[in-house]
């Protein structure tokens, strides 16, 4: 089976950091159609670079990012991407927000059909209330659901998702990792998800790719996500493989445990 | 009887707080050297709870007794820190815990007034940072300078407001492992107030869920059943964890659930409700 992201011998200096080595070296990594795969690592190994060449935000020193085997040459909206903050138009309504979006794709769709995506969105991620609500009148977290529905909205082939949850409090960002899940299961994406949440990445990934630590930082290890699809946060959280998936993965971004601890030797 | 009982406590803001209170119902004990978490979403009135035992808010409905005495206004049996650190920026960290100590022993002699801030800096790990203002230490050494100001004026009880919140992931994480540390050391009766599940069980001896507001009432007890010290990362092999964690996070996003979801809830938090 052929990829439909394929992110090949990639690798990225900056020219400010002087002749020193790349951040980014020999980066592989492929994903299936619809395939959801998270990039963790430690702050600074340059998940987010890898994800800014992908996007098209950023020239790749060498190597290169192929979506159905075309080669990314800059920005497109073959890819929809969240960042951690969802940049709303202050002045436009979160229907008009994602609206937006839609139109720049889609001008010669008809007003009425592109109200209709727009309103399916905002309604698949919770906001069917808060249509005409605008930015300052929304919670961090509603503000970021409108960020997702604009994704969606433009129909990308790839989803890129830069610590989309990040600036959000535990708890909230649990319940929109759910309404993430919920937009997926209705509309498949192939999906790129930069993030140092562990829980985050065990939730909604199908493989979690782990980074080397910086510079030259390429792909490690990489771990098969087991949990099924649909999937449900109480389901997830009592597969039998959660926590010791969880454990493998804070030991690999935090390292082993400073002096070995009771609880180790308890059990 | 318990150090501290909150009894039935309700609190609302502004006109229409007989209609909607932020809390109501609110039965808690917390008993003497105890370390109790209450964790529950943003804007659920977890900061209006703290504020109600450290006196800086009186309730509408029900009681507040600390150590057998009702809780009438703010007091040095109580030291706080809260999320945004709040030292004073002209002032080295050592005025600033300073300060605390001259409030509340003004009798001491100078010398030992200082020995005592040196003590409590060593004790966050910031015993050579003394000279330092608060814009040249990170976040992470900023809220070390609120815990040693806090526990300077020797208090009964200490209350921690989303102590780590303002921190990004890695620095927390590892604040989280020293504050235990700091407070097994400190021995003191701990109120802790927090949005992260993992937070309350590395750092309580029992954790109660708060629910979402508006209206927001607490939810079963969970006793924390893990030996000290905790590490993080070892945890995860502990059934005790992963049962405890499981059934936090589950009351959490079921039962406990902001009525109609996170989506209907208003952006603009009243006054004290972080």
């Amino acid at each position: 089976m052929t990829a439909h992201l394929e992110i090949s011998r990639l690798s990225k200096r900056y020219a400010s950091a002087g002749p020193a080595e790349p951040v980014v070296h020999g980066f592989d990594l492929s994903l299936l159609r619809g395939e959801f795969v998270s990039l963790i690592g430690h702050s600074g190994c340059g998940k987010s670079t890898v994800l800014s060449i992908v996007a098209g935000l950023s020239e790749p020193s060498e190597g290169g990012v192929l979506i159905e085997g075309r080669e990314v040459r800059g920005p497109g909206t073959d890819r929809g991407v969240v960042f951690q903050a969802p940049c709303l138009l202050p002045w436009l309504t979160a229907l008009d927000n994602v609206l937006l979006g839609i139109e720049q794709v889609f001008p010669r769709l008809a007003r009425r059909e592109r109200r209709q995506v727009a309103i399916r969105y905002l309604e698949l991620v919770g906001l069917g209330d808060a249509l005409r609500k605008r930015p300052g009148e929304l919670s961090q977290g509603m503000r970021q659901r409108v960020g997702i529905a604009r994704a969606f909205g433009i129909n990308p082939k790839v989803l890129l998702l830069d610590e989309p949850f990040g600036a959000l409090d535990s708890l909230t960002r649990y319940e929109l990792q759910q309404a993430l899940v919920d937009v997926l299961s209705r509309d498949r994406k192939t999906a790129l998800l930069v993030t140092h949440d562990v829980d985050e990445a065990l939730f909604l990934s199908d493989r979690i790719a782990i980074m080397t630590r910086g510079p030259r930082a390429h792909v490690g290890a990489v771990l098969q996500v087991p949990f099924p699809r649909p999937r449900e946060r109480a389901a997830v959280i009592e597969h039998p493989d959660y926590y010791r998936l969880r454990e493998r993965l804070l030991i690999t971004l935090e390292g082993e445990a400073a002096e070995p601890s009771a609880m180790a030797a308890a059990s | 009887m318990a150090f501290l009982e909150i009894r039935q406590v309700g609190k609302g803001y502004g006109p229409r707080a007989r209609q909607e209170p932020v809390i109501r119902g609110i039965d808690l004990r917390v008993g003497q050297g105890e370390t109790l978490a209450v964790v529950g979403y943003s804007g659920a009135g977890k900061s209006t709870l703290l504020s109600l035992v450290a006196g800086l808010l009186a309730p509408d409905e029900g009681t507040l007794t600390l150590d057998g005495r009702p809780i009438t206004g703010p007091g040095p049996d109580r030291g706080i820190v809260f999320q945004n650190y709040s030292l004073l920026p002209w002032f080295s960290a050592r005025d600033n815990v300073l300060l605390a100590v001259e409030q509340i022993f003004p009798g001491w002699p100078r010398d030992r007034q200082l020995a005592r801030v040196q003590e409590m800096l060593a004790l966050v790990g910031l015993a050579a940072a003394g000279d330092k203002r608060p814009r040249e230490l990170s976040g992470g050494m900023r809220q070390r300078v609120a815990i040693a100001r806090a526990l300077a004026i020797d208090p009964q009880m200490l209350l921690l407001d989303e102590p780590l919140g303002a921190l990004d992931a890695l620095t927390r994480a590892a604040l989280q492992d020293e504050l235990e540390r700091i407070c097994r050391s400190a021995r003191k009766t701990v109120l802790l107030v927090t949005n992260d599940v993992d937070e309350a069980l590395l750092l309580a001896d029992r954790v109660v869920p708060l629910s979402a507001g508006p209206g927001a009432s607490l939810g079963p007890a969970v006793e924390v059943e893990l030996p000290r010290p905790r590490e993080r990362r070892a945890v995860n092999h502990d059934p005790r964890f992963k049962r405890a964690r499981n059934e936090l996070i589950e009351w959490l996003l079921g039962p406990g659930r902001r009525r109609g979801s996170e989506a209907r809830r208003t952006a603009p938090a009243m006054g004290l409700v972080a």
